[in-house]
């Protein structure tokens, strides 16, 4: 019998990107976020141009930046953790002050404090494969609050994402980092990650950068998955010895 | 375990057991029809019939999943990053 769950450990927890609202309005820098180059995609000008061999170069390194016209607003998805980490709420501010600075390199200014429209907040634990493999496999069979309901992607199951009822809206979602980054173990690090969502103006850097506010972020999530305490049965062995052996994995 | 209980008895070869064990635990992870090419797939398969298992019948081996127990170690890990804790 499996001792469900023993192998799950623990190895970072924080935001894995950010998307924050820079006001541009009355900015001098809306001359040049007009003529900057980028390419026009649904959510605005995506801000950056084709290098050699026909890579796309963001204008920020690895944050993407979609520069909306309508409206004189900036839209950076930040990511303020070094390539393959996460960052700890507390140290938000230097991510976001390094993100403004790396702007202003390019000339990009605005006066008025940015607010955030997007957090994800992650945990990644690394496990057995066979554990990975079986928290994807209930987490997709579970039965979500608020008429959620879950769908998965990869043959075999790779993410599994919380969706809301009647839209394609992602809540949140669980896939397998070594899968994603091609490294390691396949089902060998699952991260389980939540997707909030906030209105323009409604959720200031200060209030992301409180660890409690993150932390609750994620609980809002999963702990309600966690505290139904469902019990699945699901066919775990695919082969059965035929006689004189037990299966005790 | 059983494996490495049936090589110890004799009933197995080393080969056989390495073999067998590997395709088990691809066959558990649901990467084993990726993993090999479907003649070698299908000789695996073979070998596991010949060795004493059968694939399981709907319903005929199956495992209670708490999920409470799975998230519990994350829940920690949250908890603990309210601590401001970046990597753990």
């Amino acid at each position: 019998m499996v001792n469900a769950g023993a192998s799950f450990v623990p190895v970072a927890y924080g935001i894995d990107d950010l998307t924050l609202g820079f006001d541009m309005q009355g900015s001098g820098s809306i001359q040049r976020l007009n003529e900057l180059p980028g390419s026009q995609t649904r959510r605005g000008k995506m801000l950056g141009e084709v290098v050699s061999w026909g890579r796309w170069s963001h204008l920020l390194g690895r944050s993407v930046a979609f520069w909306k016209s309508d409206t004189n607003r900036l839209y950076v998805q930040a990511k303020v953790a070094p390539e393959g980490e996460l960052c700890s709420p507390v140290r938000l501010g230097e991510g976001i002050a390094e993100l403004k600075r790396r702007m202003a390199l390019v000339g990009l200014v605005s006066y008025v404090e940015p607010w955030v429209t997007r957090l994800d907040v992650a945990v990644d634990a690394q496990c057995h494969p066979a554990d990975g493999k079986l928290l994807l496999d209930a987490l997709e069979a579970t039965r979500l609050p608020n008429g959620w309901r879950t769908t998965s992607s990869g043959v075999p199951r790779s993410t599994v994402y919380f969706r809301a009822r009647g839209t394609e809206k992602v809540y949140a979602r669980a896939y397998c980092r070594n899968l994603k980054t091609k490294t390691g173990e396949p089902y060998g690090r699952i991260r389980l990650e939540v997707e909030e969502r906030f209105e323009p103006h409604a959720c200031p850097v200060e209030r992301v950068s409180d660890p409690e506010f993150s932390a609750e972020v994620w609980r809002g999530r999963y702990a309600s998955v966690s505290s139904t305490s469902l019990g699945l049965r699901r066919r775990f062995n695919p082969w059965r010895p035929l006689s004189g052996f037990t299966l005790v994995s | 375990m059983e494996t490495a209980e049936r090589v110890h008895a004799g009933e197995l070869t080393y080969a056989q057991g390495e073999r067998l064990s590997m395709f088990l635990d691809l066959e558990r992870l649901g990467l084993a029809q990726r993993y090999y090419p479907r003649s070698v797939y299908t000789a695996r398969k073979r070998e596991a019939r010949k060795l004493g298992y059968a694939m399981s019948d709907e319903g005929a081996e199956s495992l209670t999943v708490k999920l409470a127990e799975l998230l519990r170690p994350y829940l920690e890990a949250v908890r603990a990053g309210g601590a401001a804790v970046c990597r753990l």
